[in-house]
């Protein structure tokens, strides 16, 4: 089976008529459609879904996502109806080829609006072929077609969205697991022919009891009654072995939690060591930075620092011609006007001319004094000056690079935090305690029913041998009354017939069940490369066996991302096992798979199914390492851009 | 057309069904019970009907006589 054509007629958020090509061929398998959330990627899902299953597929709406199918007429033709006679047409046509036939299936709904209510006035959904001359033929009745090449009930394995896939991957999912198991390979079948069967066989038993009389009707009786408590055992059997299963899914679901909430206390810790660092970085930081500030005052003289220098050297050259004198004149002056006598021999008294002379020159030495002084005192500040500002360049680079250093441990230590953070929002907030007592209860509850189910095999083992030879007595004794006899022979035959059937039935689930194990396993492998070391399985309770190297229990270990490409591998290799072989359409196959993931799973979608067709949210499915791997594979890549003016959807080919 | 495995499989298991009759019982049911997998109502006296028709078959071959399976 291959899709061709999808045709849609105001269906959802696609006003008026539009249309999308599958081109894909053996070596280019893959159709993309890229759309935003909100744009009508799903709504494509919802076509392809409705046009093949139609009212089947309204009820699954209703079911799952309570939504009618009157909520997908488009919103703006609705609003375009001038009257409530007037009415508007919704319809998807999904054209494909099987066995070398092309065939067109399509619904079509005629609306009203009526008191503002969209109510469906009409509708038609139709099944046709195509002649060798082109001519299109209708096929009757559409149901038994499509039973024959994609049963409604294999649907979940052929189309499906990211939401099963994690579903799939929770725990509690084995009654699912086993379902696809039995649904694909017709065990359904199998399982409700022997039911159907036993009833029938019952019923003739019920008119054998009803036209014997005396002896006859004696051992008719005990066997009526023995067969009445065998089918009460089994009864019973059936209920404790679902109890059993809805209990195994409660330890499984609260082992699960427990083994989070191991997590969330490491991670609890990790988060409190994590902030006080965090803290203690902040307020390192926060001290670096009011440093900075006070050093760069000083560091940012560097810009005078030329002119320091050139003024240093001025001094500098004072100094050397005698222009900033040393005190050692002045102390000599004061010397020789206190001895009154001059170094040259030369005496003299205080106000005479050599005395007034020699003062004049002492008071302009101490006025050349003052002023040099300051020269001096200029000269060794503008040293001083000087080494502070290297000094305190040297400190801002230090300080810059421990701010610099400091702001990586933040960023380093903050995301480890907000990734601590985010983990823990997404565990359960339950008591420990409560938890544990729960699963000490069911655990003791299920030791108990293990041993009440163990004795009820024990009574159906008895009632069974009774029976048996009841039927001989029966047979015997039956003889002897035409009428009992007949419908002895019709009840015998069909419940052999059941029980042969019941046995086919185990024996082919057994099988199916190891077989898709082996293929899960194979496909795992292929999705998670690292996770060889593995061993996958699909136990006989229908639950993801992952055992270590060692054979421990490892499912828990697998990271989210990793038990949905498990979950994945598993609808996978349902499908392969199915031998349908019909397209594989899959709405946000990556959406929750972390990027590694996506990377092999998107490696490996392309060889899964002849036609694979994959609705991705552009960026985080829609990348480039996605695009990198599947455009290569790509035959058509529609995007999708949703006008809000409009309120419309239009698809553009790339 | 070549038959998918898992119908081969199944045909496998039913050729080890030695008594005819039960054969032929199990293969008219397991075709009813395929026509009307999508049934919402599934038509159980169309089962009474193929067991009656084989027991039936059955008197005719014996001579009346009990058939002892």
């Amino acid at each position: 089976m291959k899709f061709e054509k999808l045709a849609l007629e105001n269906f959802s958020s696609y006003r008026g008529k539009h249309q999308i090509e599958f081109h894909t061929s053996t070596d280019k398998p893959v159709t993309i459609i890229v759309g935003g959330n909100g744009k009508g990627k799903t709504s494509i899902f919802d076509a392809i879904n409705w046009a093949l299953y139609g009212t089947l597929y309204e009820s699954i709406l209703e079911k799952e996502n309570q939504k009618s199918i009157t909520d997908y007429v488009n919103e703006t033709a609705l609003k375009e109806l001038s009257s409530a006679d007037e009415s508007l047409e919704m319809s998807s046509a999904l054209q494909f080829e099987h066995e070398s036939q092309r065939y067109r299936i399509e619904q079509e709904l005629v609306v009203k609006q009526i008191n503002g209510k969209t109510e469906i006035t009409d509708r038609a959904s139709s099944l046709y072929k195509s002649s060798a001359s082109g001519n299109w033929s209708e096929i009757k009745p559409i149901d038994s077609f499509l039973n024959e090449i994609l049963p409604s009930n294999v649907r979940d394995y052929f189309l499906f969205n990211g939401d099963r896939i994690n579903k799939l991957s929770l725990p509690g999912s084995s009654e699912e697991i086993r379902d696809g198991i039995y649904r694909v390979v017709d065990l359904e079948l199998l399982q409700n022919g022997s039911i159907h069967l036993f009833e029938i066989a019952k019923k003739f038993g019920r008119s054998a009891k009803a036209s014997s009389e005396g002896e006859v009707a004696d051992i008719e009786n005990q066997y009526s009654q023995a067969r009445d408590d065998l089918d009460d055992q089994k009864e019973k059997l059936a209920n404790a072995s679902e109890e059993k299963r809805a209990l195994e899914t409660k330890i499984e679901k609260i082992s699960a939690k427990l083994s989070k909430m191991d997590e969330t206390k490491e991670l609890q810790s990790k988060r409190d060591i994590l902030k006080e660092r965090l803290k203690n970085f902040e307020d390192t930081q926060k001290d670096t930075i009011a440093e900075m500030r006070s050093t760069v005052a000083i560091a940012s003289m560097r810009i005078a620092f030329g002119e320091i220098e050139e003024l240093g050297r001025l001094l500098e050259k004072k100094r050397e011609k005698g222009e900033i004198p040393s005190s050692i004149s002045e102390s000599l002056l004061k010397d020789i006007l206190a001895l009154q006598k001059c170094i040259c021999g030369t005496e003299f008294k205080e106000g005479d001319r050599v005395y007034k002379e020699l003062k004049n020159r002492l008071d302009s030495e101490i006025e050349k004094q003052v002023k040099g002084n300051d020269l001096l005192d200029l000269y060794f500040e503008l040293e001083g000056a000087k080494s502070e500002i290297k000094k305190a360049q040297n400190r801002l680079s230090d300080l810059e690079s421990k701010r610099v250093m400091l702001e990586k441990n933040i960023s380093e230590i903050d995301s480890e935090y907000s990734d601590v953070m985010h983990k823990l929002t997404n565990v359960p907030d339950e008591n420990i305690s409560k938890l544990a007592e729960n699963l000490q209860k069911h655990n003791s509850d299920l030791s108990e029913l293990e041993y009440n189910i163990q004795v009820t095999k024990n009574k159906i083992r008895e009632k069974e041998e009774q029976i048996r030879t009841l039927q001989i007595k029966r047979g015997e004794l039956g003889a002897k009354q035409e009428n009992v006899r007949k419908f002895q022979l019709r009840d015998n035959l069909a419940q052999k017939a059941a029980e042969e059937l019941e046995i086919i039935f185990q024996k082919f689930a057994e099988d199916s069940r190891l077989e898709i194990q082996e293929y899960t396993s194979e496909e795992f492998v292929k999705f998670i490369p690292t996770a060889k070391a593995l061993k996958i399985g699909i136990d006989s309770a229908f639950h993801y066996d992952v055992r270590d190297q060692i054979g421990n229990p490892a499912l828990q270990q697998l990271s989210n991302g990793q038990k949905q490409a498990l979950s994945l591998a598993y609808i996978t290799s349902i499908s392969r096992v199915s031998e349908k072989n019909p397209p594989l359409v899959i709405d946000m196959p990556f959406g929750r798979l972390d990027e590694d993931v996506q990377d092999n799973i998107a490696q490996r979608l392309p060889d899964l199914a002849s036609q694979v067709i994959l609705l991705v949210l552009p960026g985080s499915e829609w990348n480039k390492h996605t695009q990198s791997i599947l455009k290569k594979k790509a035959s058509d890549i529609y995007t999708l851009e949703f006008d809000n003016k409009n309120r419309q959807t239009t698809i553009t080919r790339e | 057309m070549p038959l998918p495995k898992s119908r081969k499989k199944l045909v496998e298991l039913f050729k080890q069904i030695k008594d005819e009759s039960l054969r032929t019982i199990i293969a008219q049911v397991v075709d009813l019970e395929n026509e009307n997998r999508s049934s919402a109502r599934f038509p159980i006296k169309k089962i009474e009907d193929i067991v009656d028709n084989e027991a039936s078959l059955l008197e005719i071959k014996k001579g009346g006589r009990n058939h002892e399976i």
